[in-house]
């Protein structure tokens, strides 16, 4: 049966969609490298394309093997001041939120707490207004 | 800064949900009984069992310290070695595999796979020496904390919810019995035979008052094995599984009679009195119903603030009901008398008057009542309006009974009351009443038992108090050549129906728009203005409806309202 399309309204929830960057040509991987801060970006260099590594949780000690990328992204850059800076565009800032949170969807309500600026019905607006950006769509589960 | 992990008994859900009473506890609280020889109350074996539950689990932090298992991502480990995981709420693990971690964030480090006793597994970083909320030292990661209550402040705070998991575990566990809130072991009871029961009873028969089993076991000498709390628990529990017997007492400090040697109303609330119409304070009545209900006395109306006569002699009319079953009314002021605790029936001595003649009876607190005053009533001649003072005695538990008997002894015409086709019939017939009484109040009754009936089919139909007042209004109105009834005769008559306060009764007189006042307490009725009710108490003084030319204003208040200002004033 086919999913019946609604209008997204401030409890909808956005992901970074990555068929949308298959569909566009696009390689997710390059654009996400430009946000690692100056240190991961220098760690990452050692180590080779595909390789995964053991990411440590911060609270148990146990282990999982994820993308170096988005683990340095979500672990370290994340928390850097200057990744989520004030002068940031919403689409940008909420593509940067989405990656931090582990691309797990999150309301335009849950979003605007975390960007801290504009309304959340701008943002709707923005995340809405007819082109996709950055991949952010509508989640369906 | 916050602990990784709380122990247990630290946290509020263990004890408030969690908890549950295994074969483990119940052996652990078997063993307290066993080393003390004797009951033990719900308390007690309470604390015990919170006691150890955190004792074990302090000994096994304890333990775990000093076996030096308790995973921290600092640590290197070797596969075979068991670890405890103090975030999983020290789940255990054994290692099965290691290898390098690989992280450029991080130094050489091992990543070691474990396998929970669960059958899942897992990788922890191991030999990572960075800042982490596990690489705490062993004694902070399962050790006492700052935060940590005190065990008296986990007995005091847990305790209550507890103690009902326990009891309810120890009911159902057949090696327990208990009795009033003491436990024991089956086992452990030395047991009392027939004719041990006997003997307790001939021993009571002999005492001719109430003893506690203390004085039983001393009086009976029966030789039996075990302490002395398990005798006394045992012989407590064998005297409340007989029906010979009943406790007078507390829960706390039995105290054991026969209830052959009882008056009926003692032992259980008769059914003359039962499921009786109260007030619940502050309905609407006249003001001059006040003194009405103060010289009836009923206990039914003795609510906090109602008295207004608190320095006078204690008084009552006696009612049917009381009349019936040998019991006088035992208010507040009459209760205050008396030392007593829930649920206890207290052997009182009363005295008579006219002659200083003494009898025992009994006050029941929790009926509000005094029993075994049915001989004396036959003595004096009692009628239903009949009036009695009591005054308090020097002695202790007696009580002084007053009753005046009249000057003349001619006859005069009396209210009757029979039943015919199950109601009640009020006749005027020639009578001589042999006590002081209320001519208001006063009915005559031929035959107690067939009143009793009605009041006994009248329970089982669950007629309302306005309908009963109806029914008796036209009996008493049809007595009266003006085709009225006073309030305390509709009282009166209305306890051959129902068991009612006097204040139900007035309460709708009051409010009900086809009753006026007619002055000297009477009432007349207005079939017109039935199911008319006043709402405010402007109205049940000024009675708008009413068509009556000889109409009485009363100023109206709510009852039972200390300090109030009168609303219809």
């Amino acid at each position: 049966m086919a999913l019946r399309w609604q209008r997204p309204t401030l409890d909808t929830r956005f992901h970074i969609d990555l068929s949308w960057w298959v569909e566009q040509g696009r390689d997710i991987r390059v654009y996400l490298a430009d946000l690692l801060c100056d240190e991961c970006a220098g760690t990452l260099t050692q180590l080779s394309a595909d390789q995964m590594i053991d990411s440590v949780n911060p609270q148990t000690g146990e282990v999982h093997q994820v993308d170096p990328l988005w683990d340095s992204l979500i672990s370290c850059c994340s928390h850097k001041p200057e990744y989520l800076s004030d002068d940031i565009p919403i689409v940008d800032g909420v593509f940067r939120i989405l990656v931090a949170n582990g691309n797990r969807a999150l309301s335009v309500r849950e979003l605007h707490e975390r960007l801290g600026k504009r309304s959340p019905e701008v943002i709707l607006r923005t995340l809405t207004a007819g082109e996709v950006y950055l991949g952010l769509r509508p989640y369906r589960a | 800064m916050a602990r990784v992990r709380r122990m247990r008994t630290q946290e509020p859900t263990y004890w408030k949900s969690d908890f549950r009473v295994t074969e483990q506890e119940l052996d652990f609280l078997t063993g307290v009984i066993l080393e003390r020889g004797q009951p033990a109350s719900l308390d007690t074996l309470v604390t015990a069992l919170m006691f150890q539950l955190i004792q074990t689990e302090k000994e096994r932090a304890a333990r775990q310290v000093s076996d030096g298992e308790v995973y921290r991502p600092a640590d290197t480990y070797e596969t075979g070695q068991t670890l405890y995981f103090t975030d999983r709420d020290m789940a255990t693990a054994t290692v099965v595999s290691t290898r390098p971690g690989v992280n450029p964030r991080y130094d050489a480090f091992t990543v070691v796979r474990v396998a929970f006793q669960d059958g899942t597994e897992a990788e922890f970083a191991s030999g990572l020496d960075i800042e982490h909320p596990l690489n705490r030292p062993l004694d902070e990661l399962v050790g006492a904390s700052e935060e940590d209550l005190a065990d008296e402040e986990i007995l005091a705070t847990y305790a209550p919810y507890v103690a009902p998991v326990v009891e309810q575990a120890l009911h159902q566990d057949h090696g327990w019995i208990h009795f009033d809130g003491v436990w024991f072991l089956n086992e452990l009871l030395p047991e009392f035979h027939v004719g041990h029961l006997n003997l307790a009873e001939a021993a009571i028969y002999e005492a001719g008052v109430p003893l506690p089993v203390s004085e039983m076991l001393a009086r009976l000498d029966l030789g039996l094995a075990g302490s002395q709390q398990a005798q006394l628990f045992s012989l407590n529990h064998a005297l409340a599984n007989d029906e010979r017997f009943i406790n007078v007492g507390t829960r706390t400090a039995q105290n054991w009679f026969l209830r052959a040697l009882m008056p009926a109303a003692a032992v259980a609330r008769p059914a003359v009195h039962a499921e009786p119409f109260r007030p619940e304070g502050h309905e609407y009545v006249g003001l001059t119903m006040l003194d009405v209900i103060e010289a009836l006395g009923d206990e039914l109306d003795s609510l906090p603030g109602a008295s207004i006569n608190e320095g006078r002699d204690i008084a009552f009319q006696v009612s049917f009901p009381h009349l019936y079953a040998g019991t006088m009314p035992a208010g507040r002021r009459l209760l205050a008398l008396f030392t007593y605790e829930q649920g206890q029936r207290l052997p009182i001595t009363l005295v008579d008057g006219r002659n200083g003649k003494s009898f025992s009876a009994w006050l029941v607190p929790d009926e509000g009542y005094v029993a075994g005053l049915g001989d004396w009533y036959k003595q004096v001649g009692m009628v239903v309006g009949g009036l009695v003072t009591v005054t308090n005695s020097d002695q202790p538990n007696t009580l002084k009974l007053s009753v005046t008997v009249p000057r003349s002894s001619s006859s005069g015409w009396v209210r009757q009351a029979s039943v015919d086709d199950n109601a009640l019939v009020l006749q005027m017939q020639l009578g001589r009443i042999g006590v002081r009484h209320d001519a208001a109040t006063l009915i005559d009754v031929a035959d107690p038992a067939a009143i009793a009936g009605l009041m006994a089919r009248t329970l089982e139909s669950d007629r309302s108090l306005y309908a009963l007042v109806k029914a008796v209004f036209a009996e008493l109105a049809k007595l009266s050549p003006q085709g009225v009834a006073s309030c305390q005769a509709l009282y009166s008559a209305v306890n051959m129906y129902h068991r009612s306060g006097a204040v139900p009764v007035f309460a709708i007189l009051t409010r009900s728009a086809c009753f006026d006042p007619v002055g000297s307490g009477d009432w007349a009725y207005d079939g017109s203005l039935e199911g008319t009710e006043y709402e405010t108490p402007d109205d049940m003084r000024e009675r708008p409806l009413s068509r009556r030319n000889d109409l009485a204003r009363d100023q109206v208040v709510h009852y039972a309202a200390t300090g109030e200002a009168s609303d219809g004033a």
